[in-house]
């Protein structure tokens, strides 16, 4: 039978973007539907009441929320292509211990340093390279966090390897020179056929940032 | 509270029962060729027979047959050999050639796998850092028990952090950790996935279903946010703070009751991963009102007929601290804090 899948999505988003990823990555057919964040559909908030936040996988009708969460069920489902997550149960407790890592530690400088001036984006700034330091770090020397193949810590980072170029330009830093080696490994990620298919371009999202940042009165 | 006597739940590692030697291939190993051997007295007309051929007797031409592998053919079998021509004789001793290594690798591998699945078979080295009020403790010493893992308890001072925590754990330096055959795993929930992913034949605490597993995820998520940050300031704040925390508190475990429902367990008939993340807070359920000065049960009675279910299982009993001495802790914080 045929799967009917759809996914609540929005543009701009890092989270989006990760559930966009895997599903290309596993090949399966789907429909995007744009959802406009100040203006939430009737859909929308039926399939995710208690966040009301995208992404949502709706598949054949259930809903799916959390973007690593939608990324592991998709890895689960659709098991046959491009394993995602690995199947040594300890290798797999580490990849969840750096995705919690990563949506806390990078993903809160992260939201500053492009909404924020002055001492708070500074101090955003140091927290955000502080914390990709750590990153690198457990990367080593490895083509992806996942080592060989690109997997599931990749592509949660790979929603922030997207809004890099943005971040250096709203706070004028240079993520490169801090971080060589995991710049390296975002661009592998940046240039995967599923990647590329799914992230918006990065001029796009820089004008977006700078949008909100007058709307805010940043 | 002693985490680290025996615990009448666990049960005895049995021991290692894997033979290897079976796996050894003999030394000389006659390779049957066909099923369907005649032994002849008399040279074939026809195309020569398939035969059994003693691996001694892979090389030599047919007038030393006999003497091959110091006479290890016997008078039949040098008598088959000198029926094929020299080509089929290579063609066979290359054939059986590949099959012995391939013999060989086989019964290899057969013996690393076997080594490797004997790990958990063999005694595992499980050792849980931890402290002893903590709501996220609490739950992988939960999943140890439900599991029957036999565990060591060492308890931590979280004002001086012994060198082994802030060695397995340099990242964030908390507790739990759960060190298994030395290698470490933090953050509770995960700790509790771990668990139930390696001691995978007794008590399930995930749904095997992915859509299941998935809303069992999102819970947890929405667990140790909008559960865990009204809570924490319940405990440690006072006035129109702690107000607001504890109206945000009571929604949080308003919407955990309508997901529940009537079910017995978030997990349905059975005790699972929701009930376990939980129970971290169900045992700080006293202080947390006693802190706020209000009462849970009215708000949410079904959730709290769940609560008591879940601490009177065996492996809740047991993992615990009573009640009263977890107020008395949250009294003690809340002074040190000045509240």
């Amino acid at each position: 039978m045929a799967d009917e899948v759809i996914l609540l999505d929005y543009w701009a988003s890092p989270f989006g973007m990760r559930a966009r990823i895997a599903l290309r990555e596993k090949g399966v057919k789907f429909e995007c539907r744009e959802e406009n964040l100040r203006d939430k559909s009737p859909l929308l908030l039926q399939m995710n009441p208690v966040n009301k936040k995208i992404p949502v996988l709706i598949h054949n009708g259930k809903p799916v929320c959390e973007s690593m969460n939608v990324v592991q069920y998709i890895d689960e489902v659709w098991s046959g292509k491009n394993s995602i997550f690995p199947s040594d149960p300890y290798q797999r407790a580490q990849a969840r211990f750096w995705i919690d890592f990563i949506d806390t530690k990078v993903y809160e400088p992260a939201d500053k340093i492009w909404s924020t001036t002055g001492e708070v984006q500074e101090t955003a700034k140091k927290d955000f390279i502080e914390a990709l330091k750590i990153l690198e770090a457990e990367l080593g020397d490895k083509p992806y966090f996942g080592g060989d193949n690109f997997g599931f810590v990749d592509i949660a980072m790979t929603g922030y390897y997207s809004w890099f170029e943005p971040f250096e330009k709203c706070a004028n830093f240079s993520i490169e020179s801090e971080c060589p080696t995991l710049m390296a490994s975002a661009k592998r990620c940046l240039q995967r056929e599923s990647v590329v298919n799914s992230i918006p371009n990065p001029d796009e999202l820089f004008a977006l940032a700078l949008k909100l940042r007058k709307e805010y009165g940043v | 509270m002693d985490e680290s006597d025996s615990d009448p739940g666990s049960y005895p590692i049995p021991p290692a029962s894997v033979h290897l030697s079976s796996l050894t291939p003999p030394p000389s190993a006659r390779l049957l060729l066909s099923r369907h051997v005649t032994r002849r007295t008399r040279p074939l007309q026809s195309s020569p027979p398939l035969a059994y051929l003693s691996l001694q007797g892979l090389l030599g031409e047919a007038s030393s047959a006999r003497s091959i592998g110091g006479g290890g053919l016997s008078r039949e079998e040098a008598l088959a050999w000198e029926l094929f021509t020299p080509y089929q004789r290579f063609l066979i001793v290359a054939v059986i050639g590949v099959a012995a290594a391939e013999s060989k690798k086989n019964g290899v591998i057969a013996q690393l796998q076997n080594s490797v699945d004997l790990r958990p078979r063999m005694a595992d080295e499980v050792i849980l850092l931890d402290f002893w009020p903590s709501p996220f403790g609490v739950r992988a010493r939960i999943a140890l028990r439900e599991k029957g893992v036999e565990f060591e308890y060492r308890e931590e001072n979280l004002r001086e952090k012994s060198p082994l925590l802030l060695q397995m754990n340099p990242v964030h330096k908390k507790i739990p950790v759960l060190i298994h055959n030395g290698k470490p795993v933090c953050e509770s929930m995960n700790v509790v996935q771990y668990i139930d992913e390696v001691w995978s034949d007794k008590n399930p605490l995930l749904p095997s279903d992915p859509y299941q597993r998935a809303q069992a995820r999102f819970w947890v998520d929405f667990i140790d946010t909008k559960v865990y940050e009204p809570a924490d300031k319940i405990w440690s704040t006072k006035g129109e703070v702690q107000e607001k925390a504890k109206k945000e508190y009571i929604e949080a475990l308003k919407i955990l009751e309508s997901e529940l429902g009537n079910k017995p367990y978030f997990g349905g008939d059975n005790f699972g991963f929701i009930d376990i993340a939980m129970t971290g807070y169900y045992m700080w359920f006293e202080a947390s009102e006693k802190c706020g000065n209000f009462s849970i049960e009215p708000e949410c009675p079904t959730l709290m007929a769940s609560a008591k279910r879940c601490l009177q299982r065996d492996s809740v009993v047991n993992s615990v601290p009573e009640p009263e001495k977890i107020v008395e802790f949250a009294f003690k914080i809340r002074k040190i804090y000045c509240v």
